[in-house]
């Protein structure tokens, strides 16, 4: 009875342990979406403002090179 | 006769007396075990509830890992996919303005020099140079033969040499081959290429 006790409870504690690490994983794996998504936009706005400047040096190398 | 009644009354009330004493300290022993046995089946209840505790903590940081190891790489993947997409991007835009060099008032001068290099590569008293851009003409390309040494065969392709236009030279034999094309030098820069490009976009 004991055990059955001790160890039910503990199967509770289990359960709730293994739930919230899931959600807590799922909200960092939300956040890292979110990172990637202001990651990606900012790597479009550098491709925009740069893109020019890297065809010419690229053309540089190539012609000169 | 009254005396023998009195002695046989405290030898039963004696007995009586000893007989609980016995009785009670066996209780007291009893309870004492039953203690003892609770203590230790409560303590064992409890080391196995520890157990499957430390057990739990373990496999919820697996799963945290998991979640979270696949995500970082799905998005790792999707970051370096965004990267080669803008590089190669930028590379389509350099092969398009090399494929229109033709019409830059440096086509001459670059035209020239490509001829030099590859005559220089092969070294050879006859070459055999090959060149063609789009949208070129024989009368633009006619500077070239400046650079050329005598006994050096020019051959205008009608067409952009591999795709892109440019030069290749050879001996007369076509054994020593220089590819001097615009898709040649693009190749042999790659690497050089790639990260200038992605240095000038991404800063690194």
């Amino acid at each position: 009875m004991l055990r059955q006790e001790a160890l039910s409870s503990a199967q509770k504690q289990r359960e709730e342990i293994l739930r919230i690490a899931k959600e807590k994983a799922e909200a960092e794996a939300r956040q890292s979406d979110v990172e990637t998504e202001q990651l990606l936009k900012n790597y479009r706005k550098l491709a925009e403002a740069r893109r020019d400047d890297a065809v010419s040096k690229a053309l540089e190398l190539i012609l000169g090179g | 006769m009254n005396r023998v009644s009195e002695s046989l009354d405290k030898l039963h009330n004696r007995i009586l007396s000893d007989a609980k004493l016995k009785a009670d300290e066996t209780i007291r022993e009893a309870q004492a075990k039953a203690d003892q046995i609770i203590a230790e089946a409560r303590q064992r209840a409890q080391k196995e509830a520890d157990e499957l505790l430390a057990k739990a903590k373990l496999e919820a940081e697996a799963v945290r890992r998991s979640i979270l190891s696949s995500k970082v790489r799905a998005n790792r993947l999707r970051v370096l996919d965004e990267k080669n997409r803008i590089v190669q991007e930028v590379l389509g835009a350099v092969e398009e303005r090399l494929s229109n060099i033709a019409k830059s008032s440096r086509f001459g001068e670059t035209a020239q020099r490509f001829v030099a290099e590859a005559v220089k590569a092969v070294d050879s008293d006859q070459p055999v140079v090959r060149l063609g851009f789009k949208g070129s003409s024989k009368q633009n390309l006619d500077s070239v033969s400046k650079v050329l040494p005598k006994g050096s065969k020019l051959v205008f392709e009608e067409d952009p040499v591999d795709g892109l236009g440019g030069v290749v030279a050879s001996d007369a034999e076509g054994r020593i081959i220089f590819n001097n094309s615009f898709r040649s030098r693009l190749e042999r820069l790659d690497s050089q290429l790639l990260k200038l490009i992605a240095s000038t976009i991404f800063g690194e």
